[in-house]
């Protein structure tokens, strides 16, 4: 069972409460055998949405199959790390503007499970605390 | 163990088979935790009711169907159902799940979804 969360916040939603991102367990497990393609698989992938959505195209949008078959056929990374492989999560689910652009505070962070409150009374309201 | 590649089943009278290319159960209730899933690489907790759920791979666009189920939790009292957010992008790999009480409040549940495309 993974031992990592990763807490964060998105600046094009400031309104939202603070986000909790849980790995799968199966997920993981494939990352630490090392059945992973390269992060760069994904990134074109969601470059070439991304494009879609900002174009107006996206309801008819379809993944150059090329591009989309590399998820299954490039060639795997290798063993990760549970530590590796948060980071990998954290490129791969994690909007880019979120971890690849520098602010004047920490919009993430990778904290262990108990980190997080498990009440959930004031669930909305939550922030990372700075 | 052995892996079968193939483009497409069919029963012996030809009709199509089409398998769920996803699928996850998730606990919203406290820490919210993923009971069991395939093809998803992470959820994420987006507060009270609001799970975001990421495949691990791409499907080939984003009109998928998606199928949702909610378990009714601690008796008649609580009714929920889930339903997939609309002011939400939902793109090749990420869709958002809402479970809604019967005041249509959004409200922590159990929830599920599956994929097919």
């Amino acid at each position: 069972m993974a031992s990592y969360r990763v807490v964060y916040e998105d600046p094009d939603y400031p309104e939202e409460p603070a986000m909790v991102l849980i790995p799968s367990d199966r997920w993981l497990s494939a990352a630490m055998s090392g059945k992973l393609p390269p992060i760069s698989v994904y990134w074109e992938l969601q470059d070439d949405e991304q494009k879609a959505i900002d174009e107006g195209r996206h309801d008819s949008f379809k993944h150059d199959l090329s591009k989309w078959e590399k998820q299954f056929t490039a060639p795997r990374i290798g063993e990760l790390t549970e530590e590796e492989a948060m980071e990998y999560l954290v490129m791969k689910d994690i909007p880019r503007r979120v971890w690849s652009v520098e602010y004047n505070r920490p919009m993430f962070k990778i904290v262990k499970i108990e980190q997080v409150p498990s009440n959930r009374q004031f669930r909305n309201a939550w922030e990372i605390a700075q | 163990m052995s892996t079968i590649k193939v483009d497409n089943l069919q029963t012996t009278t030809g009709t199509g088979l089409y398998l769920a290319k996803s699928w996850c159960t998730v606990y919203q209730v406290g820490t919210q935790v993923i009971r069991d899933s395939e093809n998803v690489s992470s959820i994420t907790d987006a507060g009270s009711g609001y799970t975001d759920v990421t495949m691990s791979n791409a499907q080939p666009n984003a009109n998928y169907c998606i199928s949702t189920y909610t378990a009714v939790l601690g008796g008649g009292g609580n009714q929920h159902h889930t339903c997939v957010s609309r002011n939400f992008t939902t793109t090749t790999t990420k869709y958002r799940l809402t479970c809604m009480s019967n005041t249509l409040q959004a409200t922590d549940g159990l929830v599920g979804a599956s994929i097919f495309s």
